[in-house]
């Protein structure tokens, strides 16, 4: 009698305990989806508004054991009777009712007739649609996710985003100041004006911000072209101190009897060595050329000791205009073409006409202009009209000139040679002009008119000949095309008029009746 | 033994099966060829319920009523219905007698409703005034006249038979009587091997007289048993589940609501539980199991489903739609969670 109760509890724990674990699972698939839109809907929401972002992930894994906990109290408090997983039993073993009335009974006098083996049936599952519905929320949180964020931002922070800006504005001045083309006081200055910038900007009224960054770009692009010049200039001078150091040392080892040339040599050596270095001249190389200039006995070792000092010099001044040209070059002040030809040449590469083009990527242009270059030495001045770099030499100098000129206005120091653009270096304007006002657009030659498409011509006969291209001087530059004349078997020429024009101005004519 | 909390003993149940099984025997002996129908008659018969035979005529629809109450040593009454049948011709009347002493007094004269088994022969030909009087005798299983209420014997059954053609002249029985009916079982027409042994084996047509035949005392211990197999929860949720369904607005089926005009009444889940302990009686099993439901469930509910017009051209018959119904609704309702089912062996 208590096996056969036995055995119909475990086959009712048994059924309830297979039911149970799978209805839990797909109850919890729905919570988790449930589960999924909630979270997904909140993250949106306050990613949306602004607030501190949040980790999903954690959120997303405390759902499963929560979704797992509630569905299993669910099916639990739901699946509590013995007798309805008996009536499954006994209908899934035909046995008549026996099963269900033993157990409503207590009476085991039939349990002789239970089955022999009571078997538990199988738990079908239908999981299609919570699936379905759990990889739509997921595909939900991965939208909400994703989705960016336009409005929270706006509303709580009215500054424009200009990390990205700020970092490479403050990334040239500290280049500017290490390559030391910007004081110090000067380069502290410009960053406090930068800090304000982006203090002052303004989500609602972005132009006055992106206006001011501009003109703060300008003006450290026009601060490293100007270094950049001077430094070019510094390496021509020093190739001039070169030639004249070879002449020097070429003059000492000759050993002639006459020193005036090496004393002269000397002499204007120490003078532009001077003057390039603003009077920093080594100590032991001004003494060699002091006593080189003297003469007398040891002057010739004074020149080689003099030539060998200048050589040593030269190779530092280039190691120094190297490294200063490499910052430019990271900072992105100077372009990295020319930042090449400056390392292999050790010049400022001559714009070309390539620089021209549209599209052209290079910043630092030759544009036909009128700015007065310093003579060098000489201290002439003359007019450096299409001051053409290496191959632009100027009027009235007597040393070879090269320059670079820099896109933009005349307006720059005409000491250095420089034609600049824009302000210059006065202080940066935060209203709300151009910085584009006082620019001048590089002026194009237009083609000859004969050269015009000839799509852009207007029909006016048909011939059966080529058309001719006059070339005479009365017509000046501008070809005009006529028209051969027609021979008499060949078509008419002229303005060929509508074969019905009689008939339509017959109609137009006629008379009411 | 009749103690709702403790099974019949095998013994007794036992012995009421192998009884009931012997009547079906000898009336599958005496009437060849229905033991399906024999079976369900005599399930009637144990549930005290009242049968309705649907069937040409010649079918043996008498033969099988003569021969039961003949088997089961019951008093047996036969009406031919026509439709100038009066009430009185079936439930009796007063008539005036002289007394020995000379005094004249109405004296009740039993009709032919006072019996065990009435065979009302051909019970739609009667007039609807004749035939609710059968309404009080089915249901209350008494009769009233002239104020005074008589019990009918006991057990009382009617075993009615119509003919489904010659419908001319014919008085349908309306639903409320028709309600009354435990079973309404369609009598065919009989197999060749059938008819051949018929005429080989009956001469001018007449039975074999019964060899057996149940007394009163048996029978009374068959219906004690009968009240004493026990009817589980599951299952009278499965009866009460499978009637309701029948009622168009429970939305069971489509199919329900598209044909079904009135579902079938409590009375009709009475019947099936009653009738399916007769089947657990004659399995041998204490208890009425689901199968028991599923085999009473379509003659229990046939004539108590009225369909609707729509039925009629769509040519859908009760029958069919119980089937369906049978088919569609789970023996056991565990859907506690939508998605996850068991697997038996009827679903």
């Amino acid at each position: 009698m208590h096996s056969g109760r036995d055995n119909l509890e475990r086959a009712a724990q048994a059924l309830r305990w297979r039911y149970g674990t799978w209805a839990a699972i797909l109850a919890s698939l729905w919570l988790m989806t449930a589960w999924n839109f909630l979270t997904g809907l909140v993250f949106l929401i306050c990613r949306q508004a602004g607030l501190a972002e949040l980790e999903y992930a954690g959120f997303a894994l405390a759902g499963l054991p929560i979704s797992l906990l509630v569905a299993a109290l669910l099916v639990r408090r739901r699946i509590s009777g013995t007798g309805d997983w008996l009536a499954v039993i006994d209908s899934h073993n035909r046995g008549g009712g026996l099963l269900l009335a033993t157990h409503e009974t207590g009476d085991f006098a039939w349990s002789g007739s239970f089955p022999s083996h009571i078997r538990v049936p199988e738990i079908k599952i239908l999981a299609g649609r919570p699936l379905f519905s759990l990889v739509l929320s997921i595909i939900f949180v991965i939208l909400c996710l994703k989705i960016p964020v336009i409005t929270g931002q706006l509303a709580l922070n009215p500054h424009l985003d200009l990390n990205e800006a700020q970092q490479k504005l403050e990334e040239q001045i500290t280049a500017l100041a290490e390559a030391g083309m910007l004081a110090p006081d000067e380069a502290k200055e410009l960053q406090q004006g930068l800090e304000r910038i982006i203090e002052g900007s303004d989500r609602k009224d972005p132009a006055s911000t992106f206006e001011a960054i501009d003109q703060l770009e300008d003006r450290l692009k026009k601060r490293a072209a100007a270094g950049v010049h001077e430094m070019a200039t510094e390496i021509d001078a020093m190739s001039r101190l070169q030639s004249l150091a070879d002449q020097l040392a070429d003059s000492a080892r000759s050993g002639s009897g006459d020193a005036l040339p090496t004393q002269a040599l000397a002499r204007q050596i120490a003078s532009t060595l001077e003057k390039s270095t603003a009077g920093k001249v080594p100590e032991n190389m001004q003494r060699a050329l002091d006593q080189t200039a003297a003469g007398g006995p040891g002057s010739r070792e004074a020149a080689a000791q003099a030539e060998k000092e200048l050589r040593e010099h030269f190779r530092k001044e280039a190691e120094k205009a190297a490294f200063r040209a490499e910052r430019l070059a990271n900072a992105r002040l100077i372009d990295q073409k020319t930042f090449e030809e400056l390392a292999k040449a050790g010049k400022i590469r001559p714009a070309d006409e390539s620089d021209f083009e549209p599209g052209a990527d290079t910043e630092l242009l030759r544009v036909p202009s009128t700015g007065s270059c310093n003579q060098g030495g000489s201290g002439k001045e003359g007019s450096g009209q299409g001051a053409s770099g290496q191959q632009g030499s100027g009027q009235g100098s007597d040393a070879q000139q090269n320059g670079t000129a820099l896109s933009g206005n005349d307006e720059g120091t005409g000491a250095s040679g420089q034609a600049g653009r824009g302000g210059g270096t006065g202080p940066v304007n935060f209203d709300r002009r151009s910085s584009e006002h006082n620019v001048k657009f590089i002026d194009e030659a237009l083609p000859p008119p004969n050269a015009s498409a000839l799509e852009q011509s207007v029909s006016i006969g048909v011939s059966i000949s080529a058309p001719q291209t006059e070339t005479s001087v009365s017509h000046g530059n501008s070809a005009s095309t006529v028209w051969q004349k027609p021979a008499d078997s060949s078509g008419e020429s002229g303005i060929i008029l509508p074969k019905h024009r009689s008939a339509v101005k017959k109609y137009f004519n006629h008379e009411a009746p | 033994m009749n103690d709702p909390k403790k099974l019949i003993a095998p013994h007794d149940l036992e012995q009421a099966s192998r009884q009931a099984h012997q009547v079906l025997a000898e009336l599958d002996r005496i009437l060849i060829g229905r033991p399906a129908l024999h079976r369900l008659v005599f399930i009637g018969i144990l549930s005290k319920g009242h049968i309705l035979l649907e069937g040409l005529p010649g079918v043996g629809k008498t033969a099988l009523i003569k021969t039961l109450g003949q088997l089961l040593s019951l008093q047996f009454s036969r009406v031919q219905f026509t439709p100038d049948l009066m009430p009185g011709d079936i439930l009796g009347a007063h008539i005036l007698q002289q007394n020995s002493t000379g005094q004249r007094e109405m004296v009740f004269q039993p009709g032919p409703v006072f019996t065990n088994i009435l065979l009302a022969d051909e019970i739609n030909r009667a007039s609807p005034k004749t035939q609710s009087a059968m309404l009080e005798a089915m249901q209350e299983k008494s009769v009233t006249l002239l104020g005074t209420t008589r019990r009918l014997p006991d057990p009382f059954f009617v075993l009615a038979s119509q003919n489904p053609i010659e419908l001319e002249g014919t008085y349908p029985l309306p639903e409320a009587q028709l309600d009354r009916f435990l079973f309404k079982l369609e009598v065919g027409a009989a197999s060749s091997e059938t008819l051949r042994e018929i005429i080989t084996s009956r001469r001018h047509g007449e039975p074999p007289v019964p060899e057996f035949s149940l007394g009163a005392a048996d029978l009374a211990s068959l219906f004690a048993v009968m009240n004493a197999i026990y009817l589980p929860g599951a299952v009278a949720d499965y009866i009460a589940r499978l009637v309701h369904a029948t009622d168009p607005a429970s939305g069971s089926l489509p199919q329900i609501g598209e044909f079904v005009h009135y579902g079938a009444s409590p009375r009709a889940a009475i019947a099936v539980a009653e009738a399916a302990r007769g089947v657990a009686l004659l399995a041998g099993r204490p208890s009425v199991g689901f199968a028991d439901v599923r085999e009473v469930f379509v003659p229990a509910l046939n004539h108590r489903v009225l369909l609707n017009y729509k039925a009629r051209f769509a040519g859908m018959t009760s029958g069919n739609l119980l089937n369906i119904l049978l088919k569609s609704i789970r023996e056991t309702d565990l859907e506690f969670t939508d998605g996850v089912r068991t697997v038996t062996e009827n679903s």
